[in-house]
């Protein structure tokens, strides 16, 4: 399994989850929304996206739906299922312990 | 809060496995997609078309190697190649039929003597008796090292006195294996039975389904009874609640019928070869064990069994 080197482990999940839970999109509408939101912070590869989302949708957190395009063509887009929100929140819930944690580490100060 | 997941992860599983032309389809046509959109975000970048396209598979890092991630995602890859392992395995065996046929010969001869050994073994060592508290049964044999005997049966006398001396055994009882012929009502037949004392009923905790089992003042007494088996009560007596008025002739003396054992009870249990009807060695007799006045102790051809 690809994973992005400049990523924590099991982030990119957090991420294409917290996407997918505002809208329905197809995977190249996720990589630009990955880059635009993250200011290209997060470098994710065009690839890796695709075996992550495959995965999600494995694991039923994601499902799939081939729909037409603005621009006319077929895409298969991916929207979050009730399992898929509940693991949102389960690692968002993570994530904001474990980087709190980090942050409080990080800040300490030398006396 | 029910976990939906499965549904849709089996749902998928079949898919892959059910529907694989178009599942891998789709997957081509999702990375067209994306390639073609970034080729256009590079064209309008100003790219030449080829450097665009080179630019976008650049980007991908290995089309085909994602592509075989995403197989791997749906975790059923495994059985796909198993199915072309087998095929694979299956052109290999014909083309070469010689080194199929010694395989094959090594593997049946390979199994065959594993199954066979089982097959003893789970008879012999691994299946309990069907009897209840069967682990609390077994068989006394007469020792006599010096003379390099060590699984002989005992005399009557003997018997009774083990029974009297002994305080471990919850009851001892003594049984000796016989044949009988039987005659009248039917065609003669030989079927094989016991001579056991009163007791093997309690120390088998075997209650008759019809009738009783013989007691103490029967076994000493001088009316001859039996107890038959629920095969031998079908097939000569067409299972008749009213066997037990009847007589059955046993060595042409008359034994009254006081009891039938239960449905596939069998003891002891009989080998094929015991009987001369094969198939059916459920057909036996249990007659009261006699003390014989003329046997003396030490001598004897009796198994006690104890509990």
């Amino acid at each position: 399994m690809s994973k992005p080197t400049d990523l924590v482990q099991g982030t990119l999940d957090l991420l294409l989850l917290k996407i997918l839970a505002l809208e329905p999109l197809h995977a190249w509408a996720v990589s630009q929304r990955l880059k635009q939101v993250s200011g290209d912070v997060l470098q994710v590869s065009d690839g890796s996206l695709y075996p992550a989302l495959h995965k999600l949708e494995q694991e039923g957190w994601v499902t799939a739906e081939w729909k037409v395009t603005e621009n006319g063509r077929r895409a298969k887009f991916y929207s979050l299922t009730r399992p898929g929100r509940r693991a949102l929140e389960r690692e968002s819930a993570n994530w904001e312990r474990l980087s709190g944690a980090i942050s409080r580490v990080v800040r300490l100060s030398e006396v | 809060m029910t976990d939906w997941r499965w549904f849709y992860k089996v749902r998928l599983r079949l898919r892959t496995l059910l529907r694989r032309d178009q599942v891998e389809r789709e997957l081509d046509e999702e990375f067209r997609y994306h390639l073609d959109q970034r080729m256009e975000q590079e064209i309008a970048r100003g790219l030449a078309r080829e450097d665009a396209r080179r630019v976008a598979v650049r980007a991908m890092e290995g089309v085909e190697q994602k592509k075989e991630e995403c197989r791997d995602m749906r975790r059923v890859n495994f059985i796909e190649t198993l199915l072309q392992d087998l095929r694979y395995a299956f052109r290999g065996l014909r083309k070469s039929p010689g080194f199929a046929a010694v395989a094959v010969t090594t593997l049946t001869l390979g199994i065959g003597a594993s199954m066979a050994i089982l097959t003893v073994v789970n008879s012999v060592l691994l299946r309990s008796l069907p009897f209840p508290d069967a682990n609390r049964l077994l068989v006394l044999f007469a020792t006599s090292p010096a003379r390099g005997v060590y699984r002989d049966s005992t005399s009557f006398p003997d018997f009774l006195d083990w029974k009297g001396q002994s305080q471990v055994f919850t009851g001892v009882a003594a049984y000796r294996r016989d044949r009988f012929n039987v005659t009248g009502g039917g065609a003669p037949e030989p079927i094989v039975g016991l001579r056991a004392s009163h007791e093997l009923f309690k120390v088998l905790r075997v209650s008759p389904a019809l009738g009783r089992g013989f007691d103490k003042e029967e076994q000493e007494g001088k009316i001859p009874v039996a107890v038959i088996s629920q095969g031998l009560w079908m097939r000569r007596f067409g299972g008749d609640p009213g066997v037990l008025d009847k007589g059955i002739l046993l060595d042409d003396v008359r034994h009254s019928i006081i009891g039938v054992l239960p449905q596939g009870f069998q003891f002891p249990s009989f080998t094929d070869t015991d009987s001369t009807h094969p198939g059916e060695s459920e057909s036996f007799t249990w007659l009261p064990l006699r003390s014989r006045p003329a046997k003396t102790r030490g001598a004897g051809n009796n198994s006690p069994a104890g509990a």
